[in-house]
This record gives structure tokens, C-alpha cells and sequence, in this order.
């Protein structure tokens, strides 16, 4: 019995976002005329689109109960590094290939730290994010780059040839249909979610719990390199600047589609309809002409909502079952995940 | 003798930051004179004092394993509100001008406590968001102006920057607010509380300790440091605006974990942080007379924190162990 209730109340939160989605819609033809109309359907996505992406490797990082904030300073070093090797003279695709390369490399360097010198992902993410946007600012100075190849500008604002479906929403859609399979057919979905739940079991089971986080934020650094790329395009300009505070609206997104923060739960369905209505959101935003001082009030406090309203309903939904004896139905006041909270200790006595 | 080598080993890490501090110094006197002069080290003493009343307050959060990464913004919210309001208000003074700084950022800190501890939410994710609620407000009342803080009264001006016996005050609270953290930390039953709760929040709630009402406090004390920072900081520089604060976290940070407080909470001392601060602000000091470009600054302030937390002895034994290492 127990165990419907807690399914039903990630499925309602993303039943709920979905309307939501549907109201933001209607708020945005309301109060804007030119809201979805083609250019704006296309200047959304691709206004959004890098976050959108950034926030599938994310939904695995945070299921495994870990977090990576480094991810818009990693988005930030890939365009550096694009910016330079252009300006070096090397050939688009060579830029390209070394951006990757180079956010690669900080996906690694994050899964060392973390994985395999056991750096809380909190702080090492951090020392990171400073690192790597130290390093864009080192690369970049005060200057802006304006060259950017165009193939590069049409992945991010280019459609695909007269059906005016936008590249990004292309790329975007091929990610998540290959994050679904990642996550509901393979295994290694089974082992995400396992680790989240329970890391020293997972570990006793037999399941690669290192390296599985170690693959998990090199991924994500790749996926914030393609990024990167994909916000340069139709940017069409190369500074210091870029990818600056994207991290926190990445991780509203995912918290807000109802993945725990604590991990091992939530679902990807949640986590695509929080996107449309993040997407949605941002476009009316921007629409609306608001400052990024109010988008980054909106962002800060969509992020405490995001956490507060889907561990609340699921600490409600936990209460049904009788936590195990001697411990606390709702301990965890400022712990690290790795601490027994409510959940864990429900979902432990469910099995 | 053994007495001394005991002291050293139990204080090793402090031992370890003096000894780079002093190689520092030596380095840098060497390249440039003017390195060893008194200006400089006037001007090293008041950003080091700075980082270090904003840090005592960050080592206290993380004493117990949490983290406010919102301290930039409340002392940026702080710095531009206070003399803002004392621009329009000349005559609530400096002494009042520091007081409602200190209420301010109290405030901000209560809320991050709140989330934190009431609410049972991950530090992190709070933090990250009252970082960018607080930034948001200060884009608010701020915009596009500055305050000049040269037609302030007298009196705040020299809050921070008047000489006692030829030191800066501010290089005084520290040190009293330093000494303080120090005792109540060691020698007080709240202090060895505290540190229980960050080295194992389970077994102290088990004893009563009440680790939420710890935790809050550690917010609202974090918040009143940056309070007294944001308060102080006209005092310092000749101009206010949005960005103060913007580099402040991060610094604060490197500052606090080369200083030898534990991530993993529970371990920390007062004399570290103050260490941790000096050394920080010398080496970027360091880094201008060596030549390196002031763009670098926020990328050696990541790199130190990345090599100090991976170090770190435990992340070291963790490496080693090998029934862990084989499993995975």
C-alpha cells in the first residue's frame, strides 16, 4: 500500500507540472501577442535550450544523490576555449573538438574529486566552478570573441530546412529519449537509482558505485560542453560572462520536476515537463521584458520552492509507513544526503 | 623540547600555513621593495580582516556540516543598504550605521537558518537560493548607482580604517572577534556542542543537544559577520555599488579550508581561519608583484580550494584504503 502512495506522489507532482505547462501558455498568449508564434517558438527553445540540456546528466547526478554546480563554469570554459583556438586561426571543427575535449576533462577532473578522492560533490563542485570560470575569465580577460563558425550558429538557432523545426529541440529530444532508455531499459538506470537509494548497499550488491558516479560527471561535463557550443550560436559573441549563475537555474529545473534532492527517486517524465514550463517561463520572461534582476530573484526562489514543495509532499506520503524502530520519522535538519533521513528509511522498510 | 614538538604536531596545519606565509613573503620581498613596506601590509591587513570576519562566520556554518553560500550577497545586500541609508541619514552615525548592518544581516541569516534547520532542507540548495533572492533585492534597491562613500560622516569613515597603536580598527575586531570564536569554540560547553553536532549530527541528537537550534545559530552569526563586514566595508573602500560582494565567496571559502576547517564538519580552530585569510590575501598580493594578469585571481582562488579539499587526510585515506578501492 505504501509503496502506491509514494509512486502516486511523484506522479501527481508531475501530473501538476504539466498543468502548470498549460497555464503558462495561456498566461504567455494572454499578455503577449507574438507568444508561439514561430520566431518566439524558436528564440524559447534556443534561449533555453543549453539549460534544458544540461539538466538531463544532471537528473543522473542528483538521483545518485550527489550535485554538480560546476556546470556553467564548465559551459563558460568551452566557449573560452572556442573563442581562443578560433582566434588562434585553428579551423571550426578543431575548436570545437577542443572545447569538448577541454569540458571533458573538467567532467573528469569533478569525477576524481568526488568519486575517487571522496570530496563531497558540494564542495569539490564549488572549488571547481571557481576554477573553471577563474580560467574563462583568464582566458578571455575583458574581451569579447565575435567569431564563431556558422555551423555552429545554425545548431543553435538554425532549423532544420524549411519544416522550421529548431536543431536544438532535435538534439534536446534525441537526449532525453536516450536519457529514458538509460534509465527504464538498461541497467545501469537500476544502479543510478540504487546508489541514490542506498549507497553502502548498492555497494555491498555488488554495484559499481565509483565508477558509475565518475561516468556520470564526465557526462555531465560533456553534455555542458555540447552546451556551451549550442549558447554561442546564436549568442554570436564570446565573453567572460557566459554561462555565469546558469548552474542554478539547471538544478531548479531538475528539482522542481520532482527529483529528490536527497536522491533515488523521482522520475524523468517530471523532470521534461519542468523544462517546458521552465522554458515557457524564461520565454515569457523574456518576452516581458524583466530584468535578470528579477529573473534571478524568480530562479532563487523557484530553486527553494523546487526543494520545499516535492520533499514536503513526500514527507507527507512517507508518514503513511512506520519508520523503523529508533529512528525519527523526519530526521536530517542540514545533514549531508549521505545521512539516514525519513525517506530512506521508509523506502528501506518497503523492501 | 618535547613540549614544543607536541605543540607542533597538535597544531601542524597552522605550523605548516606559517611557514608558507613566511616563504611567501620572502619570495615576494625578494621580486619587488616595496612588497615588506608598511603600505602594503596595511592594505594586506584590512582585506585580510575583511575575508576573515566574513570567514569566522562561514567556518562556523561548515563546523556544522552545513554551508552558506550566501554570504557574498548579504554582504554585498548589507554594504550598499547601510550606506545608502547613511547617505540619506547622516545622522544615525557610524556607531548606528554598524549596528543596523549587524541587524540586517541577522535577519538574512535567520532566514537561511530557518530554511535550513526548520524545514530540514539540504544547506546547499538553500543558500544557492536566498544567494540569488539577496542578490536579486540588492539589483533592486542598487541598479546602475554607487554610493561614494567619501561625503560620509566622518565617524564611519574611520570605522574601520582608523589606527589604534598604528593598526586598522577593523584589523582590532577581528582579533577580538578571532580570540572570542577561539575560546567559546575550546573552552565553553556551547562551543564543544557545537562541533559534536558537526561530527556527528545523528549521536547528537540522540544526546539532546538540539542540533537544529545549533544550526540556526550558526546562520544567524554567519549572517552578523557579514553584517560587520557589509557594515565596515564603506568604511574601506571609496565606493559602493551591486558588485561588492560578487568575489567574496569563493575567497572566503579557500580562505576557510586552507585555514584547516573540515568540510565534513567538526573540526576547525580560530587560529586556522585567521591563517587561512592572511595567507589567501598574500597570495594574491604575491600574484600581482609576480605579473600574473588580475584575471587569474577567481582561477587561483579554485585552485585552492580544489588541492586543499582533495588533501585533505581523510579524501587521502579514503584513496588508500584498500577494500574500499577494490569493491569499485
Amino acid at each position: 500500500m505504501a509503496r502506491y502512495r509514494i509512486a502516486d506522489t511523484d506522479r501527481l507532482w508531475s501530473a501538476l507540472l504539466g498543468a502548470v505547462a498549460v497555464v503558462v501558455i495561456v498566461v504567455g498568449l494572454t499578455s503577449t501577442s507574438s507568444f508561439l508564434t514561430e520566431y518566439n517558438a524558436m528564440l524559447g527553445s534556443t534561449a533555453f535550450g543549453y539549460v534544458a540540456l544540461m539538466a538531463l546528466p544532471m537528473t543522473c547526478i542528483i538521483l545518485v544523490g550527489e550535485i554538480d554546480i560546476s556546470v556553467g563554469a564548465v559551459m563558460g570554459i568551452s566557449a573560452a576555449v572556442l573563442a581562443r583556438t578560433i582566434d588562434a586561426g585553428a579551423p571550426g571543427w578543431v575548436a570545437a573538438l577542443a572545447a569538448l575535449a577541454v569540458a571533458a576533462a573538467c567532467g573528469a577532473l569533478n569525477g576524481v574529486l568526488i568519486a575517487f578522492l571522496r570530496v563531497p560533490s558540494i564542495v569539490a563542485t564549488i572549488g571547481t566552478l571557481a576554477l573553471f570560470s577563474g580560467i574563462q575569465l583568464g582566458l578571455l580577460g575583458s574581451a569579447t570573441f565575435v567569431k564563431v563558425p556558422a555551423w555552429i550558429y545554425q545548431i543553435g538557432q538554425g532549423a532544420i530546412s524549411s519544416s522550421g523545426i529548431p536543431i536544438v529541440l532535435v538534439i534536446l529530444l534525441a537526449a532525453a529519449a536516450l536519457l529514458w532508455v538509460i534509465l527504464k531499459k538498461l541497467r545501469v538506470g537500476g544502479d543510478i537509482y540504487s546508489i541514490g537509494c542506498n549507497r553502502m548497499a548498492a555497494q555491498v550488491a555488488g554495484i559499481r558505485v565509483r565508477s558509475t558516479v565518475f561516468w556520470l560527471f564526465l557526462a555531465s561535463g560533456v553534455v555542458a560542453g555540447i552546451a556551451g557550443l549550442v549558447y554561442v550560436g546564436p549568442i554570436g559573441s564570446i565573453n567572460a560572462d557566459v554561462g555565469t549563475n546558469v548552474e542554478l537555474t539547471v538544478i531548479a529545473t531538475v528539482l522542481l520536476g520532482g527529483i529528490d534532492v536527497f536522491g533515488g527517486r523521482g522520475r524523468l517524465d517530471g523532470v521534461i515537463a519542468s523544462i517546458i514550463v521552465m522554458g515557457l517561463l524564461t520565454d515569457v520572461m523574456v518576452l516581458n521584458q524583466l530584468t535578470t534582476t528579477v529573473q534571478s530573484l524568480i530562479t532563487g526562489a523557484l530553486l527553494i520552492c523546487g526543494v520545499i514543495f516535492p520533499t514536503y509532499l513526500r514527507r507527507r506520503a512517507d508518514r503513511g509507513i512506520k519508520p523503523r524502530a529508533g529512528q525519527p520519522a523526519n530526521p536530517g535538519a542540514g545533514q549531508l544526503p549521505e545521512e539516514s533521513d525519513g525517506a530512506t528509511a521508509a523506502r528501506m522498510a518497503q523492501s | 623540547m618535547t613540549a614544543c614538538l607536541r605543540f607542533l604536531r597538535s597544531n601542524l596545519r597552522e605550523a605548516i600555513l606559517l611557514a608558507i606565509i613566511i616563504v611567501l613573503t620572502a619570495l615576494g620581498a625578494a621580486r619587488s621593495g616595496a612588497f615588506l613596506g608598511a603600505g602594503n601590509f596595511r592594505g594586506l591587513g584590512l582585506s585580510a580582516a575583511v575575508i576573515f570576519l566574513i570567514g569566522i562566520g562561514e567556518a562556523g556554518v561548515i563546523a556544522t556540516r552545513n554551508i552558506d553560500a550566501s554570504i557574498g550577497s548579504m554582504t554585498g545586500l548589507v554594504a550598499y543598504f547601510s550606506t545608502y541609508f547613511l547617505s540619506h541619514h547622516p545622522g544615525i552615525g557610524g556607531a548606528g550605521t554598524i549596528g543596523l548592518a549587524l541587524a540586517a544581516g541577522a535577519v538574512l541569516g535567520l532566514v537561511n537558518g530557518l530554511l535550513v534547520a526548520r524545514l530540514k532542507l539540504p544547506s546547499i540548495l538553500v543558500t544557492l537560493g536566498t544567494l540569488f533572492i539577496y542578490l536579486g533585492l540588492l539589483y533592486m534597491i542598487a541598479g546602475d548607482n554607487e554610493v561614494s562613500t567619501g561625503g560620509l560622516p566622518s565617524s564611519y569613515r574611520s570605522a574601520a580604517t582608523g589606527s589604534l597603536a598604528g593598526v586598522p580598527l577593523i584589523c582590532w575586531y577581528a582579533l577580538i572577534l578571532g580570540v572570542a570564536a577561539h575560546l567559546a569554540s575550546r573552552y565553553t560547553r556551547s562551543g564543544r556542542v557545537w562541533m559534536a553536532v558537526g561530527s556527528n549530527p545523528a549521536a547528537a541528537r540522540v544526546l539532546a543537544l538540539r542540533p537544529e537550534k545549533t544550526v540556526i545559530i550558526s546562520y544567524v552569526l554567519s549572517g552578523l559577520c557579514c553584517g560587520l563586514a557589509g557594515g565596515l566595508w564603506g568604511s574601506i573602500y571609496p565606493t559602493v555599488d551591486a558588485s561588492v560582494g560578487s568575489t567574496v565567496l569563493l575567497q572566503v571559502l579557500a580562505a576557510v579550508l586552507v585555514g584547516g576547517v573540515s568540510i565534513w564538519g567538526g573540526k576547525g580552530s580560530a587560529a586556522g581561519v585567521a591563517l587561512g585569510s592572511f595567507l589567501f590575501t598574500l597570495l594574491l598580493s604575491a600574484l600581482i608583484v609576480l605579473g600574473v594578469s588580475p584575471f587569474w585571481e577567481s582561477a587561483v582562488a579554485g585552485a585552492v580550494i580544489v588541492i586543499t579539499v582533495s588533501l585533505n587526510r581523510d579524501a587521502v585515506r579514503a584513496l588508500l584504503s584498500p577494500v574500499q578501492g577494490r569493491r569499485s
